[in-house]
C-alpha cells in the first residue's frame, strides 16, 4: 500500500481551500478518507470511534488550513492530525478494549501474504488463521500508543521510516527503536496463543 | 506456525484488509458536510460572533496592531533614553521643590552681594524713566528731580544707603531711645 500523494496536486488543492474553494477541500476529504481511516482505525479497533474521530480530523483540518504554509506536505499534515487526535481520544477513553470490526474484505482470499500464510508450507488453517487476527488486534491494544501509531503506519499501512517520523516529529532511529520493542511485544503475546 | 518477524508482518500486513461496511467512503463527504453545518447551528450566536470578530481583526487590523507594537517599542526606547540619562547626570534629574527653593535662596543672597555701582542704577532708572516718558501720553511725566532725590550716589566704596520715604537709611545706631 504505497499510493503515494501527489505532492503538487495537494498543493493545489490547499491553495484553492485557502482561497475560500470548499469544494477543493471536499476532494482532499475524498482523497484522504480511506487512508486516514486505516490509521485511525487500527489504533481504535472500534468503527464508530474511528469515523467519529475522523469526521473530527477533517474537521479540525478545514478550520487550521489557513494557518497550512506548506512548510510540508498536506499528506504529513493531515496524518500528524489525525494521529495527535486519536492519541489524545484513547488516553481519555483509557485501556477499554472494543472489537467491532472483525470482518476483513473478501478481497484477503486473494492476497499475497494471505496465501503465503495458509499455503503448504506454512501449515495455518484459514479457522486459525482468523482466530489469529482476533488475537493480534487484542495484542495491538496493549501496545502502547505511541508503539501502535508506528506499526499502523509502518507494517499496516507500509510508510517509510522517514514518513512516519515527520508525522510523529522525532527522528528515524527513534521510530526503528519503538518499531523493534513493538514487533518483540507483539511476539511474546501471540506466542501464548501457540 | 513460528511468529517470527517476518510472519508477523505479513500477519499485520492482512489487517488492511479489515475495511468499513460498503459504501461508507460514499456517504463519508456527506455526512462530514451536514457535520459541518450541524456544529454552525449548535453554536452559539456569540461563539460565531467571536470567531467572525477574530477573523476580521486577524486579516484588517494586522498594520494596526504593528503600529501599536512600534508606538510602544518608540515609547520604551524614550522611557530607556531618558532613565539612562538620568543615571548619567543625576545633578539634571527633576528637582525638588526644596532644591528649588534653596537655589532661589543663593540667588538672592549673590544679588545682594553683588549691587550695581550707584552710579549705574541711577543711569538704569534714568533709561527706565525716558522709555516710560515715551510710552505715556504727554499729560503724565515723571519729573527729573524724583528720582535725583529718590537715588543717592555713594561714593568711595562704602555700602549702598537706601532711601524710604526721602529719608536715608543708615546702619548707624539710634540717636533716640
Amino acid at each position: 500500500m504505497t499510493d503515494e500523494p501527489a505532492p503538487n496536486e495537494d498543493a493545489q488543492l490547499v491553495a484553492r481551500t485557502q482561497a475560500g474553494d470548499p469544494a477543493a477541500f471536499d476532494a482532499l476529504v475524498v482523497k484522504y478518507s480511506p487512508r486516514l481511516y486505516g490509521l485511525v482505525y487500527n489504533m481504535t479497533s472500534n468503527h464508530e470511534d474511528t469515523n467519529d474521530l475522523l469526521q473530527d480530523v477533517f474537521a479540525k483540518a478545514y478550520r487550521s488550513i489557513g494557518g497550512f504554509r506548506g512548510n510540508s506536505a498536506f499528506y504529513t499534515w493531515v496524518h500528524s492530525i489525525a494521529v495527535n487526535m486519536t492519541i489524545n481520544f484513547l488516553k481519555k477513553r483509557g485501556r477499554r478494549l472494543t472489537m467491532s470490526l472483525d470482518d476483513m474484505d473478501s478481497g484477503v482470499q486473494n492476497d499475497k501474504d494471505f496465501l503465503e500464510l495458509t499455503s503448504s508450507t506454512n501449515p495455518v488453517r484459514e479457522a486459525d488463521l482468523s482466530e489469529l487476527q482476533i488475537r493480534l488486534n487484542e495484542a495491538m491494544m496493549k501496545l502502547s500508543y505511541d508503539h501502535r501509531a508506528v506499526v499502523t503506519m509502518f507494517d499496516i499501512q507500509g510508510m517509510p521510516h522517514a514518513e512516519i517520523a515527520k508525522i510523529l516529529g522525532v527522528s528515524e532511529g527513534t521510530v526503528r527503536s519503538r518499531l523493534f520493542y513493538a514487533h518483540r511485544q507483539l511476539q511474546n503475546y501471540l506466542e501464548e496463543f501457540h | 506456525m513460528a511468529l517470527d518477524e517476518q510472519n508477523l508482518s505479513k500477519l499485520l500486513r492482512l489487517k488492511r484488509f479489515e475495511q468499513p461496511p460498503p459504501g461508507y467512503f460514499d456517504d463519508f463527504l456527506s455526512e462530514f458536510q451536514y457535520r459541518q453545518r450541524k456544529e454552525l447551528l449548535r453554536r452559539p450566536a456569540w461563539s460565531i460572533l467571536q470567531d467572525r470578530l477574530e477573523a476580521f481583526w486577524f486579516h484588517y487590523f494586522t498594520l494596526t496592531r504593528v503600529s501599536y507594537a512600534t508606538a510602544s517599542l518608540a515609547v520604551l526606547c524614550v522611557a530607556g533614553a531618558l532613565t539612562s540619562n538620568m543615571l548619567r547626570h543625576p545633578g539634571s534629574s527633576v528637582r525638588t521643590s526644596a532644591q528649588i527653593l534653596a537655589a532661589d535662596a543663593v540667588n538672592v543672597a549673590n544679588a545682594a552681594t553683588h549691587v550695581p555701582p550707584a552710579s549705574m542704577q541711577v543711569a538704569s532708572a534714568h533709561r527706565a524713566t525716558d522709555t516710560m516718558n515715551t510710552s505715556l501720553s504727554p499729560q503724565i511725566r515723571i519729573p527729573d528731580g524724583l528720582l535725583d532725590a529718590s537715588v543717592t550716589p555713594v561714593a568711595n566704596g562704602q555700602h549702598p544707603r537706601y532711601i524710604l520715604d526721602t529719608r536715608p537709611v543708615s546702619y548707624e545706631p539710634p540717636f533716640s531711645f
